[in-house]
């Protein structure tokens, strides 16, 4: 068993040990402190932070609903929720186009009235939102399913209005499914490129994100886009590194009885 | 304190009860699986889930009508100020003791460090004050659903619904919470579901059975399973019951002689009976038998009958025999 | 105890073969597709590398070709003029290479990976492509540089970037796109949409839009011309295959076809 988890391990390591390897370590904090680099590199800590808030305000109500109303079309409901998943990012970009771009559905009317999304930073932020949503909704919500629905009885029961509830039982309990669907959505946003590259475009310190900029550089300079790819890996590694630490230890353990 | 009015139809569970309860009494109820107990108990609450077994009727706490299925009133639980303690204690696992204790404080209004002064003099008073720090995880069983006690008494309910709070425990977390039961329910207006006589005993003032959903008897604890009206009663007591014109004769198993002739002159009361089962139970046996003829035909008597004994006679199914009853067991009224 | 470990052993092994086993699959299928086409006849088959630009025409050409020998199979491998030079770099099996621009070209035969001198067969130049309906009225490159133009170009990092840098320059002009698009497909598909205005396109991508964009030419498209080379690879498995391909491209059908496409004269 524990063979085949070091292969596994292995699996995801060893392309990021051979990255690490290709940079050429004597240029790499000039590479990565460019400002073009710095640029992309603050465009997507910018955006993924907010497409993370607009995933959990979205997402948490969804999650709730998900696990705890009863409805019909609830199976059918979680489905499309995770078809993000399933569509090709570019897919997911030109669905993208259809609904928000200059002639899309909703777009359209928001044109009439003078506001453009596309090729704009509000275009990344629904790219990555779009993409991540499904991350955090699953988390969310497998964390609320396995909660039981108990508590939140009891908590009427003791007088809780049902926003309380929701405030002091049912999310301090969903937390640690909320925290790592946020990690999830905000690595995942932080990665983002296909629906970023169809949906938003490219243009330096407006949608051009580290990863659309590692692609850009690769073209030119194979070296320092794996430097860049390897800030990357780094920031992300230090997001989940820091929702996993020892403060957010979930301090719920198994209830006994 | 407050009074108890209840009227209320679940039809999805065919539940059609009506109890009535004096402010600060309890009131156990009993009665055998899928009578319709803990629907009764979830009804009070509000907390049956979802539109399916919607709750018909009328429901009144001292003078509050929480329910009023005709004048559309439906009180949500919050707002019920009936409290609830489970089989299970489900304490919040993101809280100690003391923060379990004090969320209902919270709710009254009270600040965060009244609210859990308050609830350590709580915890204390169901003896788990050594426990206040302690996080549910951490606790047994039975410390465990003492203080979900103390976190259901501490919201200050006017009613405190208990559906079978001993059933998890051991013996003796359970003797010790029926102790503190005991004093705690003294003063406290409530229900008590369980199946045990004994509990219905100690703890409550009075006794309802369900049966199919409808209450088919009721009555002061100790009347009710002494001098049984019904069946019933007279099971969950443990008595034998034959009913004529009025009158009632309540007798236990233990006291009945079987024979295969006719008793003598030493049973003041005599049955000829058909065996229905003989049931082993350890060195006695439950012979259950139906009445032949008479004041009792058709009536399921039990004897308790020594295994010894027991071989000795014929106990096929069908089999006839006597079952008497010397005075000293008879219970007339 | 004993038996666990037994049964780890086997799961462990029954993983890691099935792993590759399915690794395998993937690769064995690819090939087996290939040998099962040639064996039959036992065809000579000719592989030629070429840019992606040339999808359509070269593809054409090879199907003609084919009617013509049937006795030959042509494998056309398309991808970015820049990866191409990678591929073979890397001693990727080719007989035939054809590039975008002379430079990576270049980058081949300074490296010896071409035989002889390689021929100039096409050109390419930009024009501005707009949605058909043209709703910015795009009738000169200086359109684009007007404030409220939504303009697209290739970024300058890729070859039709720094086209567009080139003829930007040669008309004095600063363009400020909305976005510098990874490919010409890219800027394409954002005209085609109707999210851009306006983007600098070659012809052919015009061409080949069957009528979703329509193309505005521009006298300064002159001063950035692609020109499209082809070359023998060095140690070609199948020279004589690559030669008639080659010739093929250079001669009359080859250039009608390419004509035909927007290609203009080398």
């Amino acid at each position: 068993m524990l063979g085949v988890a070091l292969l596994g391990l292995a699996f995801i390591l060893v392309p990021l040990l051979a990255t690490a390897l290709r940079v050429d370590w004597a240029h790499f904090v000039p590479l990565v402190t460019d400002p073009a680099a710095l640029e992309a590199l603050g465009l997507s800590l910018r955006t993924a932070g907010l497409s993370t808030l607009v995933c959990l305000l979205l997402g948490v109500p969804l999650a709730a609903v998900l696990s705890r109303a009863e409805f019909p079309g609830k199976r059918l409901m979680r489905s499309l929720v995770l078809l993000p998943l399933v569509v090709p990012p570019v897919v997911g970009g030109l669905a993208l186009l259809y609904a928000f771009g200059r002639f899309g559905l909703l777009g359209a009317p928001l044109h009439a009235l003078g506001v453009e999304i596309s090729f704009s930073t509000t275009a990344v932020v629904l790219a990555q939102a779009f993409v991540s949503l499904p991350y955090l909704v699953l988390s969310v919500e497998g964390s609320l399913s396995t909660t039981e629905a108990g508590y939140e009885r009891v908590a009427a029961t003791l007088g809780a209005s049902p926003a309380a509830t929701w405030w002091r039982v049912t999310l301090p309990l969903a937390l640690p499914g909320l925290l790592s669907g946020t990690v999830l959505a905000f690595a995942r946003c932080l990665g983002e490129f296909g629906a970023t590259l169809t949906f938003a475009g490219n243009l330096e310190g407006v949608t051009r994100t580290l990863p659309l900029d590692i692609y850009l550089v690769r073209e030119t300079d194979p070296d320092s886009a794996a430097a860049l790819a390897l800030l990357l890996v780094a920031v992300a590694v230090l997001v989940v590194g820091a929702a996993h630490g020892p403060w957010l230890k979930p301090r719920i353990r198994g209830n006994a009885v | 304190m407050s009074a108890l009015d209840l009227e209320l139809r679940v039809p999805s569970r065919r539940l059609d009860a009506s109890l009535r309860l004096d402010a600060g009494q309890t009131l156990a109820l009993m009665g055998p699986n899928g009578a319709g107990k803990s629907t009764l108990a979830a009804a009070l609450t509000g907390t049956l889930p979802g539109q399916r077994h919607a709750v018909q009727g009328r429901l009144t706490l001292g003078d509050r009508v929480l329910l009023d299925s005709v004048r559309g009133v439906r009180v949500p639980t919050h707002r019920r100020g009936v409290g609830l303690m489970a089989q299970t204690p489900l304490l919040f696992p993101h809280l100690d003791a003391v923060g379990n204790v004090a969320f209902g404080r919270r709710g009254l209004g009270e600040r965060r460090t009244t609210a859990r002064r308050a609830a350590r003099r709580w915890l204390d008073r169901v003896g788990a004050g050594e426990f206040a720090q302690a996080r549910p995880w951490q606790l047994s069983g039975g410390q465990a659903q003492t203080v979900a006690l103390a976190r259901a008494l501490a919201a200050e309910p006017e009613l405190l619904v208990l559906d079978e709070p001993l059933n998890a425990l051991d013996v003796t977390a359970a003797s010790r919470m029926r102790a503190v039961l005991r004093e705690l329910l003294a003063d406290q207006t409530a229900i008590l579901v369980t199946h045990e006589i004994l509990d219905a005993l100690t703890l409550a003032d009075r006794t309802a059975i369900l049966h199919d959903g409808r209450v088919v008897a009721a009555g002061p604890t100790r009347e009710l399973f002494t001098r049984p009206p019904n069946v019933f009663a007279a099971r969950l007591a443990g008595l034998n019951l034959v009913q004529r014109d009025g009158e009632s004769l309540a007798f236990r198993a233990a006291d009945v002689v079987v024979s295969a002739g006719e008793p003598d002159a030493t049973a003041a009361v005599r049955f000829p009976v058909r065996v229905l089962s003989l049931e082993p139970r350890g060195e006695h046996a439950l012979l259950r038998g139906a009445g032949a003829e008479g004041i009792a035909a058709g009536v399921e008597l039990h004897a308790e009958v020594d295994v010894q004994l027991a071989s000795g006679l014929d106990t096929a199914p069908g089999a006839p025999l006597w079952f008497g009853v010397p005075a000293a067991g008879l219970r007339e009224y | 105890m004993r038996r666990e470990s037994v049964w780890v052993k086997t799961a462990v092994t029954g993983v890691v073969l099935g792993t590759a086993m399915a690794l395998s699959a993937c690769s064995a299928s690819g090939q087996g597709a290939a040998a099962g086409s040639a064996s039959p006849v036992a065809k000579k088959t000719v592989i030629v590398f070429a840019a992606a630009s040339l999808k359509a025409t070269f593809t054409q050409m090879a199907d003609d070709l084919k009617k013509q020998h049937p006795e030959l199979d042509i494998k056309l491998n398309f991808a970015g003029s820049q990866d191409l030079v990678a591929q073979i770099k890397a001693g990727a099996p080719a007989d035939v290479v054809a590039t975008a621009d002379l430079a990576t070209m270049d980058k081949l035969t300074a490296n010896g990976s071409v035989d002889g001198t390689p021929q100039h067969f096409a050109s390419n130049t930009l024009t501005i492509a707009v949605p058909p309906s043209n709703p910015a009225n795009i009738g000169s490159l200086a359109d684009l540089a007007k404030p409220g133009t939504r303009t697209v170009l290739c970024a300058v990092q890729v070859p039709c970037g720094a086209a567009s840098q080139k003829v930007e320059k040669a008309a004095s002009l600063t363009i400020k796109p909305v976005s510098e698009e990874l490919s010409v497909s890219d800027v394409l598909g954002k005209v085609a949409s109707g999210e851009a205005d306006a983007g600098l396109v070659y012809k052919t991508d015009v061409q080949g839009s069957k009528g979703k964009v329509k193309g505005v030419d521009f006298p300064q498209s002159s001063s950035a011309v692609n020109t499209y080379a082809i070359g023998l690879v060095k140690g070609a498995p199948d020279a004589d295959g690559g030669r008639l391909f080659l010739s093929d491209v250079t001669g009359d059908s080859g250039q009608a076809v390419l004509a035909a496409a927007g290609f203009g004269k080398p």
